[in-house]
């Protein structure tokens, strides 16, 4: 299955010679990473926000950042990985030192002459950095949970962070299955009203679009409760940050209802309960039989007769 | 230096602190130390008080209750630190890791954690690798989801910013890390 993706909007592209001078920047004033030094293309990193306290301040971005090449340098497995090490000063040798201390400890390390070292060398050094802190950063995109064919039953290791992992993706994949479902309706009716379909047909598939966009408000909902109103991790993105309505709203175009319409349909909602329960309840509801008629109207463009969108309640 | 030279219970408290994301092999390098009668953490804290957590909601958490269970969390830590008088142990999981879990759910940090993280200070942090690149069995299948990825980020972020310099062990045999590991402890003072 092809994943869905939404890319932030805004989102820009990390141009590589941009984020090689920043890095000679980095390098120029060593280890530990001071705001002012930091440049904007390695601090929107995603690597780097993922990591931040608070991705707004430059400072919390700042430490991010030295805390990524810390764990990337430590990491590394290069030829050039002790020069890094002792270039950046993340070597106790050369921590805090000046660059011409550090750059003749890490010349000697590697067994290049000085001037040789600075000028063809250290820009290999900031392209392993920045290449490092980008790889690093691959997994930070926003997606819809990925699935790939499984061999083996999942079994969780007792941890609790797996726990809360695996409670999010839960939440996520329920919240993304009842986005496609009415993605699903959405588009069947579409076609119905372009057949120009009898009505019989065009009330029923309106009413099971509404019975899943009610669903998606009951995912969406329960994500906010426990999550917030922010996609987890998402605010560590590049842009800005997500939220479960901007997923629930992908699943296409839907007629507009007021604040206390959507709160009716997620209290009708109920994710065991069937399009005939759901139907029968909210036409039973204060303010049902009209919300219907609004949606059934706004969705195909006609309404079965005597109950356009200005009916009286019962 | 010898195994018998590292526990000499004689010496004054040195706590070591392993920890890594799910499915980094935890489990077995703890279940090895147990049965190699190294001291350390017994179970896991976290994981009861979170169960018990859960059965006073009869839910999961949500996002008013997360900062309650990390305070719990927090206080097991605390006393599992202080309860240490002599000689070395291993702690599963330190009171930085609380940075981590508070960062997964985009919660900052709370004024009690930024206290203990000062106040209590482990004399080494070991960070497990994920095993994403060992061939182990269930853990396989975890290791590679991208919140997994992030969790285990998520932790070792936690402790450079509390001011460790986490050592990092690599996906191996459990036997091997524990060597590992312990190839990384200074000879203790008596």
């Amino acid at each position: 299955m092809t994943p869905s993706k939404i890319s932030p909007p805004d989102q820009q592209e990390r141009p590589l010679l941009e984020l090689l001078e920043e890095m000679r920047a980095v390098v120029r004033y060593g280890l530990p990473v001071h705001a002012d030094h930091a440049g904007p293309h390695l601090l929107a990193l995603p690597a780097v926000r993922s990591r931040a306290l608070d991705p707004g301040d430059r400072v919390s971005l700042a430490r991010a950042l030295e805390a990524a090449l810390r764990e990337e340098v430590d990491r590394l497995q290069h030829e050039l990985a002790p020069a890094a090490r002792l270039l950046l000063g993340s070597d106790p040798s050369t921590a805090g030192a000046r660059l011409t201390v550090r750059r003749a400890a890490a010349a000697k390390a590697s067994g290049y002459e000085l001037h040789h070292f600075r000028k063809r060398i250290e820009p290999k050094i900031w392209s392993l950095l920045v290449g490092q802190l980008g790889r690093a950063g691959d997994v930070s995109a926003v997606v819809a949970p990925v699935l790939h064919p499984a061999h083996r039953p999942l079994v969780l290791p007792a941890d609790v962070f797996a726990w809360e992992a695996v409670e999010h993706q839960q939440t996520l994949a329920s919240l993304w299955g009842a986005v496609y479902l009415l993605r699903a309706e959405l588009l069947r009716t579409a076609a119905l009203v372009s057949m120009d379909a009898v009505e019989d047909e065009l009330v029923a598939a309106a009413a099971s679009a509404l019975w899943r966009h009610a669903l998606v408000l009951h995912a969406t909902a329960r994500y906010q409760a426990a999550y917030g109103q922010v996609l987890l991790h998402s605010a560590a993105d590049a842009g800005p940050a997500l939220g479960p309505t901007q997923i629930a709203a992908s699943a296409g175009w839907t007629p507009e209802l007021t604040p206390a319409q959507e709160l009716l349909l997620i209290e009708v909602a109920a994710p065991e309960a069937s399009l005939l329960d759901f139907m029968t309840v909210l036409a039973c509801a204060q303010g049902g039989p009209r919300l219907i008629a609004t949606w059934r109207w706004a969705l195909t463009g006609r309404a079965p007769s005597g109950t356009g969108p200005d009916q009286e309640e019962p | 230096m010898s195994l018998d030279q590292l526990l000499n219970p004689a010496t004054p408290p040195r706590r070591y602190v392993i920890t890594g994301g799910p499915s980094s092999g935890k489990e077995a390098v703890f279940g090895l130390l147990h049965e190699m009668e190294i001291p350390s953490t017994e179970g896991e804290p976290a994981r009861e008080i979170y169960r018990k957590h859960r059965d006073r909601l009869g839910r999961h958490l949500q996002v008013g209750d997360r900062q309650e269970y990390s305070r719990d969390v927090l206080a097991a830590f605390v006393a599992e630190f202080c309860d240490h008088k002599q000689g070395l142990r291993f702690y599963n999981r330190g009171i930085p890791d609380g940075y981590g879990w508070d960062a997964f759910f985009g919660l900052r940090p709370y004024p009690e954690l930024e206290e203990a993280t000062r106040v209590y200070r482990y004399d080494a942090v070991f960070v497990l690798d994920a095993l994403d690149d060992f061939d182990s069995e269930d853990d396989l299948v975890w290791a590679k989801e991208r919140e997994i990825r992030r969790v285990h980020e998520l932790i070792v972020q936690g402790y450079y910013d509390a001011g460790y310099k986490p050592i990092f062990v690599p996906a191996d045999e459990p036997r091997r890390r524990i060597d590992f590991i312990c190839a990384q402890l200074p000879v203790p003072a008596s």
